[in-house]
């Protein structure tokens, strides 16, 4: 993966799964773990060093507080990396206590990565919740107006690309 | 007999932060803002807000009869200028007054003199303040040339119309002179309308320290200490700091002495700001006058205890003082300025949406801004966008105060120079107090660790689920709005 961080372009490569797996920078690979995350903050420990970091999107713009510096991160993924399918959640969850306030997608529609496919109402935000991957939608759970707890299933997803597996 | 009306004729955090003073005074305020300033925080935050022309400054907050007739409209009897925009203007002030209001400042006439650089400098020889050595105006090259091996070398060029690093040049050597003063020449022309140079003996290494003046309706002027401004990029100040660290006691007292000798030759009345340039052996020499209230005033109310834009409209409006009888300063307090530029580009100003605004609130820390989610980024105005301020018991907290409440700021959807500001303070140059105005030059900006590299592409990777949030106003609009504003002020 090539990530630019402000004027900085490097290639990473990740291993691993969303709570714990490595990074590979410049031929050096540095352990992560992921030891919270609540909504768009994370904390991170990058080979014992504890990283905070705040995260936003702004179209295909990451803006990131990591440790306090900020920086607008763009990543640019190979599609032949096979992290992302095989460690990406095909369940889209509630994150937090909220109403579904709408539903964008029903059983049997196709979405790109990063298509929003629900938006829940909590504590007078929205969250719109978006596919991870490139997917087909196995099933909507919920619908509009539906009250729902943190963690509850909402959608299901089917990855596409099983036709495009390398290994 | 009510409070008279007051209108803050100008935008972004200097007005958020003098409308909040005159709000606690019981001052009825009205706002201006321009068609780019539609949504801006300081139009919710005043009474009345009239709108006064098209984004272009020069079309609304340069515009006297705009900004007349908003005062017509609206009651206003009363007129604080802020910083920049009409401030030093003597125009405007005599157009204020002509119209039989009250503006927040200086005289018309004073105005005018310290506006003219030669005529600032004359007085303060007059007053027997060293002076920077210096030529009057200069029409042609030779003329420069002939100035500058008098002075001797290197020299600064500087142009007699204005100031903010348009028309200025160093010069090393005597082979570079005639190229750089055709350049300044024309640079001169196109800002000021007048190309006329003076030259100045260029003092290095030198600190750029400040005494806070304030003119009292009875022809007295105080002196209540000083600033210290030596972190400039292009003679654009980015930290200032009060007391000076590099100031010893004596020195102070000659400064502050010399800058009310020159503030009550020219009649001054209310808050100004007189600027010396000082040497590494405690040498000083007269710069210029500020006839305004300057950006970096919070440090000096933060270790002074007081309120600068309240003892503005105290002596506008002829009122008691709300002068502190102690004027020895309490501890450290320094401020870093936020911009809206790249200083990995050049620091190239930068324009955009604020999709995320978070400032700390932490003790010690002020910060005045005037900006709220989902606003933009205008090119038409100056891009600064906010000043995180600490005060410590000493200049060493005060400086890891402020570190700690700039990692803890967040803006995103506009690059700014918050990085930059962490580097600078981090450094150890500043650190020591060292802080020459050539430091910032010296610094690159800090390249992003590999742990912050690993740390980002981890995030980047598995947001994939990216919640993305839009936080909406709750009814109560107005105390949300200065919730968000809040400033915190220091004993």
């Amino acid at each position: 993966m090539e990530i630019r961080m402000g004027s900085h372009t490097v290639e990473v490569v990740l291993e691993g799964g969303a709570e714990e797996g490595q990074v590979s920078l410049n031929g050096e690979i540095r352990r992560v773990r992921a030891c919270s995350r609540e909504g768009n903050r994370w904390v991170l420990e990058v080979e014992g060093q504890r990283i905070p970091v705040r995260v936003r999107r702004e179209g295909s713009t990451l803006w990131m507080q990591v440790r306090g510096r900020i920086y607008a991160v763009e990543v640019h993924a190979q599609r032949t990396e096979p992290m992302s399918r095989r460690h990406a959640d095909p369940l889209i969850r509630s994150p937090m206590t909220g109403k579904v306030i709408r539903v964008q997608v029903r059983s049997g529609d196709r979405v790109r990565s990063g298509d929003v496919v629900i938006t829940v109402e909590a504590m007078k935000m929205e969250y719109h919740l978006e596919a991870p991957f490139d997917a087909q939608v196995e099933a909507v759970e919920v619908q509009e107006g539906d009250l729902v707890d943190q963690d509850q299933v909402l959608v299901r997803l089917s990855p596409l690309e099983e036709a495009h597996a390398p290994d | 007999m009510g409070r008279p009306t007051v209108l803050v004729a100008n935008r972004g955090e200097i007005a958020v932060r003098i409308l909040r003073t005159l709000r606690e005074m019981g001052f009825p305020t009205v706002a201006v803002y321009s068609e780019a300033d539609r949504e801006a925080p300081h139009v919710h935050l005043a009474d009345q807000a009239v709108h006064i022309g098209p984004a272009p400054p020069q079309e609304s907050y340069l515009n006297i009869p705009a900004l007349l007739e908003a005062a017509e409209r609206t009651g206003a009897t009363v007129i604080h200028p802020g910083y920049g925009f009409l401030s030093e203007n003597p125009a405007f002030a005599k157009a204020v007054q002509d119209s039989g209001r009250i503006f927040v400042g200086p005289t018309p006439e004073t105005l005018a003199t310290l506006g003219d650089k030669r005529a600032a400098r004359a007085l303060a020889e007059q007053e027997g303040v060293p002076l920077v050595p210096g030529s009057p105006a200069l029409t042609d090259v030779e003329e420069v040339q002939a100035w500058a091996e008098r002075i001797g070398y290197p020299v600064l060029l500087k142009a007699v119309g204005g100031g903010g690093g348009k028309g200025m040049r160093k010069v090393m050597h005597p082979d570079e002179l005639p190229a750089a003063a055709e350049s300044a020449m024309r640079e001169a022309e196109a800002a000021f309308g007048d190309p006329r140079l003076f030259v100045e003996k260029w003092v290095e290494p030198a600190h750029h320290v400040e005494v806070q003046i304030l003119g009292l309706p009875d022809g007295t002027v105080v002196a209540l200490g000083e600033r210290e401004c030596s972190l400039q990029r292009r003679y654009q100040k980015i930290v200032e700091e009060s007391p000076s660290p590099f100031v010893t006691p004596d020195l102070r007292e000659q400064l502050m002495e010399a800058a009310v000798r020159v503030a009550r030759a020219a009649g001054y009345r209310n808050a100004g700001t007189v600027e010396f340039l000082v040497d590494r052996e405690g040498g000083f020499y007269f710069m210029e006058v500020n006839a305004r209230l300057q950006v970096e005033h919070p440090v000096t109310e933060m270790v002074l205890g007081l309120d600068l834009v309240r003892l503005q409209m105290e002596v506008a409006l002829d009122e008691s003082l709300s002068l502190p009888s102690r004027r020895e300063p309490r501890g450290h307090a320094m401020e870093a300025r936020l911009y809206a530029e790249d200083p990995t580009r050049q620091f190239l100003p930068q324009t955009g949406r604020l999709i995320e605004v978070s400032f700390p609130f932490r003790p010690g820390v002020r910060v005045d801004h005037g900006l709220v989610e989902g606003m933009e980024i205008s090119p038409h105005y100056d891009p600064l966008l906010a000043k995180i301020i600490a005060w410590g018991m000493d200049r060493e907290q005060a400086r890891r105060r402020l570190l700690q409440a700039l990692q803890e700021t967040v803006v995103f959807g506009v690059q700014t120079n918050l990085n930059y500001l962490q580097d600078l303070l981090a450094s150890g140059a500043f650190r020591s107090g060292e802080t020459y105005t050539q430091t910032v030059a010296n610094l690159p900006p800090a390249a992003p660790t590999p742990e912050e590299v690993v740390a980002a592409a981890w995030v980047a990777w598995h947001a994939g689920h990216g919640q993305s949030t839009r936080p909406r106003f709750t009814e109560n609009r107005e105390a949300e709005l200065w919730d968000r504003l809040r400033g915190r002020w220091m004993p």
